[in-house]
Formats: C-alpha cells, structure tokens, sequence
C-alpha cells in the first residue's frame, strides 16, 4: 500500500475497527513508514486524551436530588391526566 | 446490569413507577455526563437530566417499539442539548458558571480543598479540551463526545443521531482533524 491508500484507514486502525486483511495490509505500511506512523501516533493520542476528558462531578446529593424531582414532575403529571379521563 | 433493563422498560411502559425510578438511577449518570460534556455546565446538564427523564416519562407508550433503550434515551437528550445550546448561543451564555472561565480562574474559584501541582496541571488540560471541542459545530461535537469520549461505537451513535453511519465516519474524521490542529501542543 501507499501512503495515500494508507491515509483513508489511519483512524480506522487506530479505532481498531478495520477487517483482518486491511489491518494487517495497513500495519506493514506504518512499519515501514515515518509519515504515517507519526499520523497514526497523533490519532492514538487524540484518542487516549478525549478518552480522558473527564468534567467536574456534581455534589454527592445531586442525582438523588434530580430523581425526586423527576419522580415528582412525573407523578403530578400521571394524576394531572387521570383527573381529565 | 443492562441485562435487566428490557424488563425494567416493560414494567415502566406498563406503569410501574418503581421501575421508572430504577432506569432513572440506572442511566442519570450517563445523560449527566453527556450534556455536562457538550453544554460545559452544571445548571444546563441538570436540565437536560431532567427534562430527558420527563420526556422519556411522557413517550412511555411509545417505548414498546424502541430496540435500545439506552440509545433512544441519549437521542432525546442529545436533540435537547443540542436545542438549549442553540438557545445559548443566542444569549451571552452563563456568566454564573465558573467552568466556563480559564483554567486558573476557575482554580481560585474551586471549593475544593488546595490543589496539588498535578491537579492543576489536569485542570488546565480538562480546559484546553473543553474549549477545543467547543470550537466545534454542534453535531460534530456531539459525535466526538459520544464516539471518542463516551465510547459509543459508530453505529450508536448512527442511532442516536438518526444519520447514516457515513455521515457518523465523516464527522468523526472531521472534528478529529479540527482537534489535532487545535490541541497539537499536548498530542
Ligand atoms: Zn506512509
């Protein structure tokens, strides 16, 4: 394979998502290949960083907090309908 | 776990309150975390947590005919994000949510207790992520959130998106180009 048939499946490969063949056709390029082995490096870390991308948990009474409304919104609703029927 | 949740929906289609309880517990954490991830603060993700749950609440008739649940609910929270960031960006967006400041102002303004070098530093990278997926069009941001950072494979999010697979791929290799250009310095 060529770089510009490599380049399609970088991300595919560094998904882990391609078929046998075309992984392993893929896998000998990048061996041999700085170019593509230096793209192939930039998307695993782009993975592994979004992967890491964590945000500020809530405080620890939240999502119980968040349930009881929901419950509450919900019920009030349900009893809203009967009323009608 | 996920095991259960056939069954779990079925009593909830069929009114069980308590099984609507559970699949609230079971999934509120998940749909937090996406809408905290795409809308970059607390008082939006709340509202999306709720109003998903409510909407879910009110569709309980149609649920019957939904294969994956877990999708089907990320859908409607994902199509109401992505309303409420509209309507943000209309407004000046929040100015009382301090994850929306730099990386050190929002240090100064955590309650949390003093932070260790190495916390500071993640900080700063959490932010520098944010504020690159930020730059992203609304549907493309989705997609690396719920593909690259959620971990929802391709044809997930084809399903809750409501889009080809194609079009999942080819906004996938987009934003991905997008964010190696901006985050460069850390890949
Ligand atoms: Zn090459």
């Amino acid at each position: 394979m060529t770089c510009g048939e490599v380049q399609p499946f970088i991300e595919d490969y560094a998904d882990n998502s391609l078929d046998e063949h075309t992984k392993k056709q893929v896998k000998e390029h990048i061996d041999i290949c700085p170019d593509c082995q230096g793209d192939f490096d930039i998307s695993v870390s782009l993975k592994v960083l979004l992967r890491a991308f964590t945000t500020e948990e809530p405080e620890c009474d939240y999502f119980e907090k968040a349930t009881s409304l929901i419950i509450a919104k919900t019920s009030s609703e349900a009893s809203k309908s009967e009323e009608v029927h | 776990m996920s095991d259960q949740i056939p069954e779990l929906v079925k009593g909830f289609v069929s009114g069980d309150e308590a099984d609507f309880a559970e699949l609230i517990r079971i999934f509120r954490r998940k749909i937090y975390s996406v809408a905290y991830k795409f809308l970059g603060n607390h008082l939006d993700a709340d509202e999306v947590v709720q109003e998903t749950f409510v909407r879910i609440y009110r569709k309980r008739k149609e649920l019957g005919n939904v294969k994956y649940f877990s999708t089907f609910l990320v859908r409607v929270a994902s199509n109401y994000s992505i309303d409420l960031l509209r309507k943000r960006k209309g407004h000046s967006g929040r100015d009382d949510d301090t994850n929306s400041l730099p990386g050190n102002v929002q240090l100064v303004l955590s309650k949390k207790v003093p932070t260790p070098s190495e916390e500071y530093e993640n900080k700063r990278l959490m932010t520098e992520i944010k504020l690159a997926l930020d730059q992203l069009p609304p549907r493309q941001k989705l997609t690396a959130i719920l593909h690259d950072v959620e971990g929802f494979t391709k044809s997930e999010v084809a399903d809750i998106l409501e889009c080809p697979k194609a079009t999942v791929r080819s906004n996938l290799h987009i934003a991905r180009s997008k964010l190696k250009r901006i985050l460069k310095d850390r890949l």
